[in-house]
């Protein structure tokens, strides 16, 4: 099975909004990369991968360096900007693709993985945040439903009901990796704490000893 | 908790009414479950359209509950205590099943278990595990109205177990039944028994996911485990299911 992976970035100088009384613009950016950076490293070390699509509002140049990356520039807010990719994706040559959060960065290859099997049995796969959003969607090429990212809002449960809604076959993947964006003070402070050698974490222990 | 065997018949959704738990409870098991049963219609609805693909669930009305739980647990009277294992989305529910449990079973266990997306969708079963706040409010309002023994099941390797336990037992619970489901393999992850046991001493671990022989179950009993829950073993193979009975009853050890 191809599968396509689709991380939506959004606008550089806004990136983690919620983190903005605790770390300057410079700060968040950083981490915002270097936390791309571990999920590329986890989809790139698996197997089951055909292709890498960032959407992003901003250039991203320096991720042109992996060749299994492609960079698709959308300005649009984010369902938008994911609509438009999963069409573009659709022309692709692609059986299924998945959606990750770029503030996911415990994410394994093992993960990958794992999704890369269950969405041979499934047309759809989501995954939980740890606040009622959703940190996997993994469609079917030909499955559409209605995007319901957005901050504050409890994604999961409305993907969920579009998804029965259609009849889709779906099924929920979750594990503590998958539940934990990085997305405000509480969660960076646990994020500190962990024993990882992901980039990102070894950043924000650098910043949280700073 | 004190079973007479370490053995008990886990919830098989459609499947585990009186008369299965009866069989069962008659080769010795410790303990048999009723259920998965919902108490609300939220759940009931749920299961309707599960039924509707093709799963099997036990489809209740919620006006003839009571009178089935009542009929259900005579089936199986003096052979082995009863769990309930109970299924809602709603602090209605949840009472409901508190109120019906302590009048005709011997254990209730709450369900944060359950992963069909139809379950919840309507916030319940492993939608308690993803976010147990809500239930945890409940349980404070609730928990004193409990009169039997209180078990919490759910699956590991799908949220922070360590976390789950710590929650639920500051609230009070004393037991949890673990399905100790590997993320990615068909065996089951003993090691999450083991972590949880390390630093929970002080609690009731009922453990299972695959147990279809002696030494997989001695296996969850040495890394921490009271109680072994058995599930599709008791439609499989009867026979193996005996002999693991026979062999884990605590009279005879």
């Amino acid at each position: 099975m191809k599968i396509n992976i689709l991380i939506p970035i959004k606008k550089l100088n806004e990136t983690k909004s919620r983190l903005i009384k605790y770390l300057d613009e410079n700060s968040r950016i950083t981490l915002t990369l270097l936390m791309l950076e571990d999920i590329l490293e986890s989809c790139i070390s698996s197997q089951s991968i055909n292709k890498i699509y960032l959407v992003s509002y901003d250039d991203l140049s320096e991720f042109k360096k992996y060749k299994e990356i492609e960079i698709l520039i959308n300005k649009e807010e984010l369902n938008k900007a994911l609509e438009f990719a999963l069409d573009y994706l659709r022309k692709e040559e692609n059986d299924a693709t998945l959606v990750i959060p770029s503030d996911l960065p415990l994410i394994e290859p093992i993960d990958i993985s794992n999704l890369g099997k269950l969405i041979e049995n499934y047309e759809i796969i989501l995954g939980p945040s740890c606040d009622g959003g959703t940190n996997i969607l993994m469609l079917r090429n030909y499955v559409k439903i209605n995007l319901e990212f957005g901050e504050g809002k409890t994604s999961f449960l409305l993907h969920l009901k579009n998804a029965l809604d259609n009849n889709y076959n779906v099924t929920i993947y979750s594990n503590e990796r998958i539940c934990l964006d990085l997305d405000d003070i509480i969660r960076f402070k646990y994020f500190k704490t962990l024993n990882s050698n992901k980039k990102s974490i070894k950043y924000i222990k650098e910043l949280a000893n700073n | 908790m004190k079973l007479k065997n370490k053995v008990i018949l886990a919830a098989l959704g459609g499947i585990t009414d009186g008369k299965f738990c009866r069989k069962v409870a008659e080769l010795g098991a410790g303990a048999v479950t009723l259920g998965g049963i919902d108490f609300d219609k939220e759940t009931i609805e749920a299961s309707m359209l599960m039924v509707k693909r093709g799963r099997k669930e036990f489809v209740i009305e919620l006006n003839k509950l009571e009178e089935y739980i009542k009929n259900e647990v005579k089936i199986i009277e003096g052979l082995a205590p009863v769990l309930i294992n109970a299924r809602f989305a709603t602090e209605e529910g949840l009472l409901r099943a508190i109120e019906i449990s302590n009048k005709y079973g011997d254990i209730i266990e709450l369900n944060l278990h359950c992963r069909q997306p139809e379950i919840i969708l309507r916030g319940g079963g492993q939608y308690f595990a993803f976010y147990p706040a809500l239930l945890l409010d409940w349980l404070e309002k609730h928990l004193d109205k409990v009169n039997i023994p209180l078990i919490i099941k759910f699956r590991a390797n799908v949220t922070n177990e360590l976390r789950l336990v710590k929650l639920f037992k500051d609230f009070g619970v004393k037991i949890f039944h673990i399905d100790a489901m590997h993320p990615y393999l068909n065996l089951p992850d003993i090691n999450v028994i083991e972590r949880i046991r390390n630093q929970n001493k002080d609690i009731t671990i009922i453990g299972g996911n695959s147990i279809r022989d002696i030494d997989t179950a001695n296996l969850f009993l040495r890394r921490g485990s009271d109680y072994i829950s058995i599930g599709r073993l008791a439609i499989e193979d009867v026979n193996k299911l005996k002999t693991i009975i026979e062999h884990f009853n605590v009279e005879r050890t």
